[in-house]
C-alpha cells in the first residue's frame, strides 16, 4: 500500500472514525498493494468500523464487499447483498439493460487492407514489425507490458521517430514524421494515458474537442465559435457524451466520458484509421460497454481499428484478428478468434 | 456530473468575480488612496485665472485697477496672461503683469507704483501670496497698504484623482504593462522570460544609437520611426533566439532566458561603451510624453491598443487556443497535431517585441538611451502577470487580468508615494502584495479552506 494511503487511514482512525470512505483507493496501487489494503479493511471490519469502498473494478467488489450499491447517472439503482449476486446481474444494474454478452461484438464487412505497415522498427523497442489492418476490421494487438505494443502505435502515429519501416494507407506510402502528418492522413491515436497525453485537462471539453480541428472551425486564424459549438454538440450527442456544459473542464469528466471526448475529437477530424491503446482502461463497466458499441459502429462505417489491450477477454471478445507481441517482435497471429483461448495468447506473449 | 471548483459554475457575478476578482481589488485600492489623499487642492494656469476672475466679479463692484503677480514657470505665465485677458475684457484696468522671482517682482511692482500710484487688488497665485513681499504689502509699498491680495479659491479633492497624478500612474506603468503582454503569453505556455529587463535596455540603446547614426538631434521623423522599428525587431530576434534555444535544445526557459538576460545587457553596454546616448531630437519624446487625444498620453493609447489586440489574439484566434493548450499539456497538444515548438517560439518572439517596444517608450520618456534602463523590470512584469491571476504553472491566465495586475502595482506604488511611505517599506509592501495575490489565486482555485474543513469532518482515503 502506498504510504500516503496508510497515513490517511491512520489519521482517520486516530480521529475516532466509525465510518471510512475510500474513493477508488486501488487506482494507484499494484496488485500486491491492493491485497494489503484488503487485509487492512478486513481488520477494520473486525474492529467494528464500517467502510464505504467506491470502485469501478467488479472483481474488487466481489472480493471485499458485503453489500453493494450501484449508482448510475447520479441515482441509486439498488443495494444488494454481494453473496448470491452474479457478475452479470451487477453489470446489468450498472449498464441499465439486459446483457447477453459483456462483449457485444458485431463483425463488420471486412474489406481490403487500408493500413499496411512494413518492417517498422525503433531501437530498443520495436523490431521489424509488419502488419496490416483492413477496412472495417478490429485488429487486436496484445502482449505483455513492455512488449512494444504501445510503441508500435506511437511509431505509426509519428509520436516517436522510427528507425525504419514504411507505412502505407490505401496503397499509398505515407511520409509520417509527426502526429501532424498522421492526423492529416486520417490516422489517429487514442492514448492509454488520456490524462497525460490525450487531453488538456484544464481546458473546457469543447476546446479539447476542437484542438486538432481548429482548421475547420476557423477563418483567417479566427475561431468560428458558432461552427465549433454546433460540431461539438453534434458529436457529443452521437457519442452519448454527457457534459453539463461545453465549458466544463475536461478534468471533471469521468474516465468513460473522457474517452468519448477523445474519440469525438478524432472522429471530427475524419480519422479513418483508429489506433486505440487500452480503450477501456480506467473506465467503468457501463461506459466500457458503450465504447465497445462505438467500436462496432466505427467498424461498420468502414474505419480500421487497431485495438491494443492487456485485457485478454477484451482482446478475444472484440477483435476480428489478433496479433501478439513479445519483446518488440510480432510473436504470433490468431485469425480464428472464435476458437482462440487465453492460454493460447499467453503462450505467444511469453514465448 | 460534478464540477471541480467554482470557476465555471455559479451565476454571472460568481464567474465575473472569479475571472476578474482582482478588478474589485483595484477599485478598492483606488477608493482607499483617494480617501487618504483628500486635501486642499490649488488651481493653476487658465483654470485658476478663470476662477479668480469670477470671484473678483462676484465680490461686488469690480476693482478699478488690478496688478497681476505670478511666479516663474509656464503654468504661472498662462495664469497671468489668461487673467489679464479676462479682466481687460470686463473693463478692468490691468495696472501691470509681473512675473518672476520675488526680487524681480519687487522691482517691477516698485516701477508700476512709481508710475501710476493706486492699485485696488493684487491678483496672484497661492504660492506667490505666501511670499513675505505680498504677505505684508503695506510694509514694502506704503501706497499699497489698502490694496487687497486675492488668490484663486482652492477646493478639496483627492490628490490621487488629480488628472496630473492619474497621468503619472499611467505613464509609470505603461512600459511594465506592455512588456507584461508578452510575459503573460510566455507564462501561459508554462515558460518564463527573464530577459525582458535587459531587452528594455538593449532596445533603448539601439534606438538611441540608430538615431544618433541617422543625424542625432537633426534626425527626421521617418528616421526615428525606422530606428524604433529596428530596435523592436532586434529584441524580437533575441526573443526568437531564446525560443529556438528552448525548443531545439530543450533548455529550461528559466536558464535560457537568464542567459539571454546577460547577453542582452552586455550588448547594451558594448554598443554604448557604458555611456548614455543623449543626441536625440526633442520631437522623439512624442511617444513617451506626448498626449494628443483628449489629454490621454500617447503611450497609454499604445498600451490600450496592444492590450485589445492581445485580448483578441488570446480569446478569439486559433493561435490563442494553441498557446493555452501548450501550457495546459504540451504533450497532449503535440499529439493533437499542433506544432508546439512553433507556438513556443512565437510567444518568446512576442515577449521580445513587447520588451523592445517597452524600451523604445522608455527611451522616448527619458529622451535618451542607457544600458542601465529596465533594471529589475522582469520582476515587476512577472509580478504584474501573477497579480493578474495567471498561473506560473501555465495553461491558464488572462490578458486583461495582467493589465489589472499592472495597474494594481502602479496604484500601490503611487499611493505609497503620495502618502509618504518610504522606498524600503514600499518594497516590503509590494512583496506582500505579490504573495497575497498568489495565495488568493490558489484559494479561489482549490477552495482549500473548505476542503480542509471537509477533511476534518470526513476522513477518507
Amino acid at each position: 500500500m502506498q504510504l500516503q494511503q496508510v497515513v490517511e487511514i491512520a489519521k482517520a482512525l486516530s480521529q475516532g472514525a466509525r465510518i471510512i470512505v475510500m474513493d477508488e483507493p486501488s487506482a494507484t496501487l499494484t496488485r500486491q498493494e491492493v491485497e494489503k489494503l484488503f487485509a487492512v479493511i478486513r481488520e477494520l471490519k473486525a474492529a467494528g468500523i464500517a467502510v464505504i469502498y467506491i470502485s469501478h473494478r467488479l472483481d474488487e467488489v466481489f472480493e471485499i464487499a458485503d453489500r453493494a450499491t450501484v449508482m448510475r447517472d447520479g441515482e441509486t439503482v439498488d443495494t444488494l447483498d454481494v453473496r448470491g449476486l452474479t457478475r452479470e446481474r451487477l453489470i446489468e444494474m450498472m449498464v441499465g439493460r439486459k446483457l447477453e454478452n459483456e462483449f457485444p461484438k458485431v463483425r463488420a464487412a471486412i474489406g481490403p487492407p487500408r493500413l499496411e505497415v512494413e518492417h517498422l522498427s525503433r531501437a530498443g523497442a520495436v523490431r521489424d514489425v509488419s502488419f496490416h489492418v483492413r477496412r472495417g476490421e478490429v485488429l487486436g494487438l496484445t502482449g505483455l507490458v513492455g512488449s512494444g505494443r504501445t510503441e508500435v502505435a506511437r511509431l505509426v502515429f509519428g509520436a516517436d521517430r522510427r528507425d525504419g519501416g514504411t507505412i502505407r494507407l490505401d496503397g499509398r506510402a505515407l511520409d509520417i514524421r509527426s502526429p501532424r502528418d498522421a492526423i492529416r492522413h486520417g490516422i489517429c491515436l487514442l492514448n492509454e494515458d488520456r490524462k497525460a497525453q490525450g487531453l488538456v485537462l484544464g481546458l473546457p471539453v469543447r476546446e479539447n474537442f476542437s484542438l486538432p480541428n481548429l482548421g475547420q472551425f476557423s477563418r483567417l486564424g479566427f475561431v468560428r465559435r458558432r461552427a465549433e459549438r454546433a460540431a461539438f454538440a453534434r458529436r457529443a450527442r452521437a457519442l452519448h457524451l454527457s457534459v453539463p456544459h461545453d465549458e466544463t473542464p475536461a478534468s471533471s469528466l469521468s474516465g468513460g466520458n473522457q474517452q468519448k471526448l477523445v474519440l469525438a475529437k478524432w472522429l471530427e477530424s475524419n480519422s479513418e484509421v483508429i489506433l486505440f491503446d487500452e480503450p477501456t482502461r480506467g473506465i467503468d463497466i457501463g461506459a466500457k460497454y458503450e465504447i465497445y458499441l462505438l467500436m462496432n459502429d466505427l467498424a461498420a462505417r468502414g474505419k480500421s481499428i487497431l485495438m491494443i489491450s492487456s485485457e485478454l477477454p477484451e482482446v478475444l471478445g472484440m477483435s476480428d484478428r489478433i496479433l501478439v507481441m513479445h519483446e518488440g517482435r510480432l510473436s504470433g497471429e490468431i485469425v480464428d478468434v472464435a476458437r482462440a483461448t487465453q492460454p493460447q495468447i499467453l503462450a505467444l506473449a511469453m514465448r | 456530473m460534478t464540477l471541480e471548483g467554482p470557476t465555471r459554475s455559479g451565476g454571472a457575478v460568481g464567474r465575473f468575480m472569479s475571472n476578474y476578482g482582482m478588478l474589485a481589488v483595484l477599485v478598492l485600492l483606488c477608493a482607499f488612496f483617494s480617501w487618504v489623499t483628500v486635501q486642499e487642492q490649488q488651481r493653476s494656469g487658465t483654470d485658476a485665472a478663470a476662477v479668480l476672475a469670477r470671484d473678483l466679479e462676484g465680490a461686488g463692484p469690480l476693482p478699478a485697477r488690478v496688478l497681476i503677480v505670478a511666479g516663474t514657470g509656464e503654468e504661472d505665465a498662462r495664469f497671468a496672461d489668461a487673467l489679464a485677458q479676462r479682466l481687460s475684457a470686463k473693463g478692468v484696468e490691468v495696472a501691470g503683469k509681473v512675473q518672476g522671482e520675488p526680487r524681480d517682482v519687487r522691482k517691477a511692482i516698485q516701477e508700476i507704483v512709481d508710475a501710476s500710484g493706486r492699485i485696488d487688488v493684487v491678483a496672484t497665485t497661492r504660492q506667490c501670496a505666501d511670499w513675505p513681499l505680498l504677505g505684508d504689502l503695506g510694509a514694502a509699498f506704503p501706497s499699497l497698504a489698502d490694496a487687497r491680495v486675492r488668490v484663486p479659491a482652492s477646493y478639496t479633492w483627492p490628490t490621487f484623482l488629480n488628472t496630473e497624478n492619474l497621468r503619472n500612474v499611467a505613464s509609470q506603468i505603461v512600459v511594465i504593462a506592455v512588456i507584461a503582454i508578452g510575459m503573460t503569453m510566455v507564462i501561459i505556455t508554462g515558460g518564463i522570460d527573464l530577459s525582458v529587463g535587459s531587452l528594455v535596455a538593449l532596445s533603448a540603446v539601439v534606438v538611441a544609437w540608430l538615431i544618433r547614426r541617422m543625424g542625432g538631434e537633426a534626425a527626421t521623423g521617418p528616421a526615428m520611426v525606422l530606428a524604433s522599428v529596428g530596435a523592436v525587431l532586434a529584441c524580437g530576434a533575441v526573443g526568437a533566439f531564446s525560443g529556438l534555444v528552448i525548443t531545439v535544445f530543450r533548455i529550461p526557459p528559466f536558464i535560457a532566458t537568464l542567459a539571454m538576460m546577460q547577453v542582452a545587457s552586455g550588448l547594451a553596454f558594448l554598443i554604448t561603451q557604458g555611456q548614455s546616448i543623449y543626441q536625440i531630437p526633442d520631437s522623439f519624446v512624442w511617444l513617451g510624453r506626448g498626449a494628443d487625444l483628449l489629454g490621454i498620453p500617447n503611450a497609454v493609447l499604445l498600451m490600450v491598443v496592444l492590450y485589445a489586440a492581445a485580448y483578441v489574439l488570446m480569446s478569439r484566434t486559433v493561435l490563442g487556443r494553441y498557446i493555452y493548450a501548450v501550457g495546459g499539456n504540451a504533450e497532449a497538444t503535440r499529439l493533437s497535431g499542433i506544432r508546439v515548438r512553433g507556438v513556443i517560439v512565437f510567444v518568446y518572439v512576442v515577449s521580445g517585441l513587447a520588451a523592445g517596444l517597452g524600451g523604445v517608450v522608455t527611451a522616448s520618456q527619458l529622451k535618451s538611451g542607457a544600458p542601465s534602463y529596465g533594471l529589475m523590470y522582469e520582476l515587476y512584469v512577472i509580478a504584474a502577470v501573477v497579480v493578474g491571476g495567471t498561473s506560473l504553472a501555465g495553461g491558464e491566465g488572462k490578458i486583461l487580468g495582467t493589465l489589472i495586475g499592472a495597474l494594481i502595482i502602479a496604484v500601490i506604488w503611487n499611493g505609497m508615494n503620495l502618502t509618504g511611505v518610504e522606498g524600503y517599506t514600499q518594497k516590503v509592501v509590494l512583496g506582500l502584495v505579490i504573495l497575497t495575490a498568489v495565495l488568493l489565486d490558489m484559494l479561489k482555485k482549490r477552495s482549500w479552506p473548505w476542503r480542509l474543513l471537509r477533511r476534518q469532518a470526513r476522513p477518507a482515503a
